[in-house]
């Protein structure tokens, strides 16, 4: 490894201890909560009652095999599911107490305040200053020194500003992936969400990358609900307070990471972190 | 099999019959190109049509000698105005139904364009152009009629009118494979960041296939500027200026029929139709071009 590789992982390690202490819950403030959610693609039964508190200022990791339902549940909480013809959420999700899986929902204004960063980076093929103003402009923002100083404190919230600040105007597939999942994450920083669902983040990141995003996640949670799915076991328990196992449909088990990972209940689970299946 | 032929022979006979395949193709290009120019520029080289008067006068009469210059009239404006005004209202009418289409059938009924409206669309392509020129003659020089209140109906809005008709599938199926190439991930990040679907549509999906798009209309284009039989049923055959969308009138193309076998070989009648063939092929290539400089623009763009 380079010497500069070393400073890095050095840097980043720091940084996230002087700032959280992972793995374990310390916030009492519920953000955001669902009670028996279930849902359903036509006739298959994909999610069963699965009832979770997602807390201020703490990340919160959906671990579980492929197709347990990990991935429906976290789109469920944006309600991005209901642009999937055939899909259908039951059961209530409240956001700041106030159940949003209800027909007359705002989805458009409610993902203002929950947003999304996909698996693939997903940059716009426009210019990195124009893939941080678009959700503004679309929220009726067009003063353009109000956008000018968005797009830096997104940016430097992204830990992309020094990166980019020359080079605003290029094209946003100019960066390299990791900075294209940061800048993914500027763009859903510059609505200021209370929640910030990561859909297997990192799964298309080099090991670098995705300590920066790891890094990145637990700057940024200070003042917002975390929740991520993952794939990466050492991820969830570096990053992660709380953790959620699914299986086949159904929410097995949540607690602390710490206990999760160290003291799991149920066999399922303790399967699943020993590798006897994935 | 009587003989199992050596394998490095197999190889070498492969090798001559697709190059000869490659030689021919080139040399009927080349010659084809050779041809339609030598005698397209004979007109002005051989036998002394102004270059600008070719493309600025007005009047078009290969019967008739300008007792001036001692030279039919060779003002070939007429024919080139007609020509772009039928490419470029078909295009208008066209475009905006291809790409609504286009939409529908992407971004809302999926599994409706598969089944039902591609196989229509296919359809469309394969109807031979007398058959538009039929229909046209018969159905919408009529309408002209009626809804305009003319006694001809012939002329330039008909022929853009059935030019739409045909140029339609061709830019509706392209428009089609250009909003598919949008990767979803551009979709669903508009969606989480609270764009609706229109939005989403309008500011993502259509402007990141805009390259893809403009190709589709300009090879749109191509094809209706080429096109000869559908438009010369319906547009008239009157070798003048337009007056009007509802003028008779003749392209760059119905003229070329309508006079090819009337005057000899080597005659300047004959000569100045080789010279609106070569603008026809001139036009076709900067099309071509065009769609080039997009191709690669777009290229970049992605980096």
């Amino acid at each position: 490894m380079t010497n500069e590789t070393d400073q890095f992982l050095q840097s980043v390690g720091s940084s996230e201890q002087g700032k959280r202490v992972s793995g374990v819950a310390i916030s009492d403030e519920v953000i955001l909560e669902t009670r028996d959610v279930n849902v359903y693609y036509g006739d298959h039964h994909a999610l069963n009652d699965t009832s979770l508190k997602f807390h201020k200022g703490e990340i919160t990791a959906l671990i579980g095999p492929s197709g347990c339902g990990k991935s429906t549940f976290l789109r469920s909480l944006n309600l991005m599911n209901r642009e999937i013809r055939g899909c259908r959420v039951e059961g209530e999700i409240l956001y700041q107490g106030r159940n949003i899986n209800t027909k007359t929902e705002n989805l458009y204004e409610l993902r203002k305040s929950i947003g999304m960063v996909f698996q693939q980076p997903n940059p716009f093929h426009k210019s990195i200053r124009e893939n941080i103003t678009f959700a503004p402009k679309r929220h009726g923002i067009k003063d353009k020194d109000i956008l000018d100083q968005m797009v830096e404190e997104s940016l430097r919230g992204a830990a992309l500003w020094d990166e980019v600040k020359d080079k605003l105007d290029k094209s946003a597939f100019a960066l390299s992936g990791g900075q294209q999942q940061r800048l993914c994450i500027a763009r859903t920083l510059a609505m200021k969400p209370d929640v910030i669902l990561f859909d297997e983040p990192c799964s298309a990141l080099d090991p670098i990358s995705t300590l920066a995003i790891e890094d990145l996640m637990g700057q940024i949670v200070a003042d917002r609900a975390i929740v991520i799915v993952t794939h990466n076991m050492e991820q969830a328990s570096r990053v992660s307070n709380r953790t959620a196992f699914f299986y086949m449909g159904d929410m097995v088990e949540y607690g602390e990471t710490n206990q999760i990972f160290q003291r799991p209940n149920d066999k399922r689970l303790n399967d699943y972190l020993t590798g006897m299946f994935s | 099999m009587a003989k199992q032929m050596p394998k490095r022979n197999l190889e070498k006979v492969g090798l001559s019959v697709t190059g000869a395949c490659v030689a021919l193709v080139t040399l009927v290009v080349v010659a084809l190109i050779f041809m339609v120019a030598q005698r397209g520029l004979s007109t002005f080289i051989k036998d002394g049509v102004n270059v600008a008067e070719f493309f600025t006068g007005t009047e078009w009469n290969l019967a008739n000698t300008n007792e001036a210059t001692g030279l039919p009239f060779t003002g070939a404006l007429p024919l080139i105005v007609t020509s772009f005004a039928v490419t470029v209202i078909s295009t208008i009418i066209a475009v905006p139904i291809a790409i609504g289409a286009a939409i529908f059938v992407v971004e809302i009924q999926p599994k409706f364009g598969q089944k039902y409206f591609q196989p229509l669309i296919e359809l469309l392509v394969g109807i031979p152009s007398v058959v538009f020129g039929l229909i046209g003659f018969h159905v919408i020089v009529g309408a002209m009629r009626v809804i305009f209140n003319v006694d001809l109906g012939l002329g330039i809005l008909p022929g853009s009118i059935v030019l739409a008709l045909m140029i339609l599938p061709t830019v509706t199926t392209l428009s089609i494979d250009a909003l598919r190439a949008v990767p979803d991930g551009y979709r669903q990040g508009s969606l989480a960041l609270g764009y609706t679907r229109w939005q989403t549509i309008w500011h993502v999906v259509l402007k990141s296939a805009t390259p893809s798009l403009m190709t589709a209309v300009i090879l749109g284009m191509t094809r209706a500027f080429g096109e000869t039989l559908a438009v010369r049923m319906v547009i008239g055959g009157v070798e003048a200026m337009p007056e009007g969308l509802l003028d008779s009138a003749s392209t760059i193309t119905t003229t070329l029929t309508t006079s090819m076998a009337v005057y000899a070989t080597g005659s300047v009648q004959n000569d100045v139709l080789w010279s609106l063939g070569l603008l026809l092929m001139g036009m076709s290539l900067i099309f071509i071009m065009i769609i080039h400089l997009i191709g690669a623009k777009g290229a970049k763009s992605r980096g």
